[in-house]
């Protein structure tokens, strides 16, 4: 092994381990290289600014922005009521509310945190309420935050287009159906979990209190069809429908609703962005990586390893599944995808899969680590707001997890699931 | 001395924060222009995209060096946490100073990089390249100096905003 | 004695007819010939280690040893390439070649030099042609409304739209999929790379404007290569000499053999009518170059075509 290879692998292994962030291990890697092989520093400014200079990754701070919006406006609450008018005197109602409303949510937002936090915040503490303990509240708000990157549209695969070169609005629509079932396998586990249970049922609601939660509820509603249809319409790119969903919660909740003061717009822009600056170092600082791994050629060597020792397609799906998902347990999803991305691709290209499938499936893999304990980003947002320990919660999301698992199974296996829509 | 430099670090702070606010806003209206001026009008702008780019990267590298002052840097903290206390703490300032010295870096070899572009115009608008590569000095200034502060008030790599502390 | 190595980027594929490809790997093979193994040529296609932009800057700083590279991005670095890209420029391929090679092309190359990036040559792309989904385009006149994906370049913002359209930049990435969706209605792009890109598939009229001629510049980093003993310079030029001979030979019969492939697949192509009504319509991109202070260099091109 070179010693550039040395620096990219075990010296970045070292870093992690000792607790520097992602970001700035992969900076200390190139600097190294930098060092050891003689080459002008300014490779560390000058990959960092074009990594950031992709009219694609502009859609992360603006899907971020709308969903801080649509919840410090109070749109969250409104969407919320809406879905339990209609489902809450179902068994296990208050379960199967926090999913529509989710489902709905993701719609809207492309960040499953966020979705997490914007229904979660809601709907632990009716949960609580009404019975349900706040562990099993807990995971099911967090779990349904991972419909998110898998309903349109998505942050992770805005992420995996730029990687990967293929269309955004393609992969927007290979996700669709792995997400519906998704929410079709946590409908099931709800109904399961109320006939254990037995916590009572709530009354059916009257026409009156429908048509008052739709009348309060329909300029959120309506952004969905908005950001989708103007996309699908051709009208604006899927960056540009960020932007859209952005000024139309802006809108909703300035204008029509008045529920955000222009003071509190602020604190959401700076979280907005804080979200998008701990992406993009990832990404920004992992340009330079990449081109040392490529100068390296540690790409074509691994693939060569690869190919040698895994001879089916099939078993080198599942290799690459169950590599990302266990990796994804101690690492950060995006760091993953951007750093083994251009790897994974020319494996994936190697054996034959289609790019769109490929994509929907390192999506869902992703979607799923960010629930999946002991690190994920929904399952620290959820935590937070139920005041929960991490094993509290590990506990009772197994059973969904363990769901979310065989729909990536359905998902590798049956490129029909993602590539329905997509022609 | 001491709270004379902890007010000018908290200006620059400050200061970060406003300028993200508004880079965010100029990105929404150039963005919210194209889209109008596209669709309604079949006129499309030629400028929005750039200028957008511009304020992007900008908005992005002042973000991230604010975002070392309120510990948002995702990392792996599992074997920090399984240290004994003065361990860890030794291991903390360690990875500060190693962020710190990134900022650093990155603002000189920023510094060599924004002066070799002098000359050189962006594609569409053809503003001065330098514009853009400044954003690496500032952000690298930016991150030394917060890191700095974190190493001297004691405070971890990540989390713990300064204001909680 | 260890081989010395360049590493010799590009952003596009590595395909068959990918014309910045034909040029790569022309040059290693004459290098490597030329040297009798003493130099040896690493390929990087696909943007491994850089975009054009980044590539041009890394070879200019040393992070990068050569590079091919678009016109269109050298003159971000260096305006004075911008002139090659002014619309209705060249008359004909033996033009164009007569600029490159000849003093025109020199003194671009003496200016990029003076900016840390040796030209050792130009290969060609071929002259680029209008794409659409509106209507077939054989006067100014048809341009109008139609909205064209454009480079990130203002000569061709004012080109589009000068001739009536509606110029809209945007990156590759999105292009293909604004186009079908039906955002932009079409775009421009030299032929042989139509059908490469699959842009046939999405689009019916293909107008042969042949509005602009691509360039590509074979790039070498200056600080490296006065570093190299003079016997290895001496077969780097040789070998890009030999590269530029190849290139330009296997391009010659690229484009008739697209279009032939391109109305096979059902595109409709048509020839444009008079040139010198879009000659007139383009005027003031012309004005707009000559008060940037390009009047000489444009003079001097098109001296060259009569
Ligand atoms: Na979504
Ligand atoms: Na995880």
């Amino acid at each position: 092994m070179s010693a550039v290879a040395a620096i990219l692998s075990l010296g970045f292994a070292a870093l992690v381990l000792l607790g520097v962030p992602f970001a700035f291990a992969l900076a200390l890697c190139v600097v190294g290289a930098i060092a050891v092989t003689g080459m002008d520093p300014m490779l560390l400014p000058q990959t960092l600014v074009a990594g950031t200079q992709s009219f694609s990754l502009l859609a992360i701070p603006f899907f971020m922005l709308a969903g801080e919006i649509m919840s410090a406006g109070g749109l969250s609450r409104r969407l919320v009521n809406v879905a339990d008018v209609f489902v809450r005197h179902l068994p296990g109602g208050l379960g199967l509310v926090a999913i529509l409303a989710a489902l709905v949510f993701a719609a809207i937002s492309g960040s499953a945190p966020a979705t997490t936090a914007a229904i979660g915040a809601v709907m632990v503490p009716a949960m609580a309420e009404r019975g349900y303990s706040r562990a099993y509240a807990t995971a099911l708000c967090v779990s349904a935050g991972v419909l998110a990157p898998l309903i349109p549209p998505s942050i992770a695969f805005v992420i995996w287009g730029v990687i990967a070169e293929q269309s955004i609005a393609k992969l927007f629509l290979s996700g669709v159906l792995p997400g519906l079932l998704m929410a079709v396998g946590m409908v099931a586990l709800v109904l399961w979990h109320a006939r254990r249970s037995g916590v009572a049922r709530s009354p059916r609601a009257s026409l009156r209190e429908i048509a008052t939660a739709l009348r309060a509820g329909v300029w959120v509603l309506l952004a969905p069809v908005i950001v989708l249809g103007g996309i699908y319409l051709g009208i604006f790119t899927p960056t540009e429908a960020a932007v859209v969903a952005c000024l139309y919660a802006l809108f909703v909740a300035l204008c029509i609703e008045r529920s955000l003061k222009p003071a509190q717009l602020g604190g959401s822009i700076t979280r907005a962005m804080s979200t998008t600056a701990m992406v993009l170092a990832i990404v920004g600082f992992s340009q330079g990586f990449g081109v040392l791994v490529a100068q390296e050629q540690l790409a074509p060597a691994l693939t060569g390893w690869l190919a040698a020792h895994i001879h089916t397609k099939w078993l080198m799906l599942a290799a690459l599944n169950i590599g990302f998902f266990l990796l994804a347990a101690v690492m950060d999803e995006v760091a993953i995808m951007v750093i083994l991305g251009p790897m994974l691709i020319a494996i994936a290209r190697q054996y034959g899969v289609d790019p769109i499938h490929f994509g929907s499936m390192i999506v869902t893999n992703v979607a799923i680590g960010m629930a999946a304990p002991p690190i994920g980003y929904c399952l620290f947002v959820g935590m937070a707001i139920a005041k929960l320990k991490l094993w509290e919660v590990a506990r009772a999301i197994m059973p969904f997890v363990l769901m979310m698992v065989a729909v990536l199974f359905l998902v590798t296996y049956v490129p029909a699931f993602s590539l329905a829509f997509v022609r | 001395m001491r709270t004379a430099a902890h007010d000018l670090v908290e200006a620059l702070a400050t200061a970060t924060r406003w300028s993200v606010q508004a880079l965010t806003l100029l990105m929404l209206a150039a963005l919210a222009i194209q889209v109008l001026m596209r669709s309604v009008f079949n006129a499309p702008p030629s400028w929005s995209e750039e200028l957008a780019l511009l304020a992007f990267s900008w908005t992005a590298l002042l973000a991230l060096a604010y975002g070392v002052r309120e510990g948002i840097h995702v990392r792996m903290d599992m074997l920090l946490d399984a240290l004994p206390r003065a361990l860890r703490r030794g291991a903390e300032r360690l990875v500060l100073a190693a962020v710190a010295g990134i900022g650093l870096y990155l603002a000189v070899a920023g510094w060599h990089y924004t002066e070799s572009a002098v000359g050189t115009t962006s594609a569409a608008i053809g503003y001065p390249m330098p514009l853009l590569y400044a954003s690496c000095v500032a952000c690298g200034a930016l991150v030394a100096l917060f890191a700095a502060e974190r190493l001297l008030l004691g405070l971890p790599a990540c989390g713990e905003p300064e204001a909680a502390a | 004695q260890q081989p010395t190595t360049l590493k010799l980027g590009w952003p596009t594929s590595d395909g068959a007819t990918d014309p910045l490809a034909i040029g790569a790997r022309a040059f290693k093979q004459a290098l490597e010939k030329q040297s009798g193994g003493a130099m040896q040529v690493q390929l990087y296609p696909n943007r491994q280690i850089g975009d054009d932009k980044q590539l041009v800057e890394g070879v200019r700083f040393g992070t990068v040893d050569a590079a091919v590279v678009t016109n269109a991005v050298t003159a971000q670095t260096e305006p004075a390439f911008g002139v090659l890209e002014l619309p209705f420029l060249f008359e004909n391929d033996a033009h164009v070649q007569r600029v490159l090679d000849g003093p025109v092309g020199a003194d671009l190359a003496k200016r990029l030099a003076a900016r840390g990036a040796v030209v050792l040559g130009y290969f060609e792309g071929g002259f680029r042609s209008l794409i659409n989904n509106k209507r077939p385009v054989t006067q100014p006149a048809d341009m109008g409304g139609v909205k064209v994906r454009v480079m990130q370049n203002p000569v061709y913002i004012d080109l589009v739209n000068a001739l009536g359209g509606a110029a809209v930049p945007m990156a590759w990435g999105e292009t293909i999929t604004a186009i079908q969706q039906g955002t932009i209605d079409g775009l421009e792009l030299p032929v042989a790379l139509i059908e490469p890109l699959k842009v046939n598939e999405f689009a019916k009229y293909l107008s042969l404007t042949q509005h602009t001629f691509t360039a590509y510049e074979l790039l070498i980093g200056k600080r490296l290569l006065d570093r190299l003993p003079a016997q290895q310079q001496a077969w780097v030029q040789a070998a890009a000499k030999e590269a530029v001979l190849e290139q330009r030979r296997a391009m010659a019969g690229q484009t008739p053999k697209a279009l032939e492939s391109l109305q096979k697949a059902g595109m409709q192509v048509n020839a444009i009518g008079d040139v010198a009504n879009f000659r007139k319509a383009v005027a003031p991109v012309y004005d707009k170059a000559r008060k940037a202070g390009q009047g000489a260099l444009i003079d001097a091109v098109l001296a060259a075509g009569k």
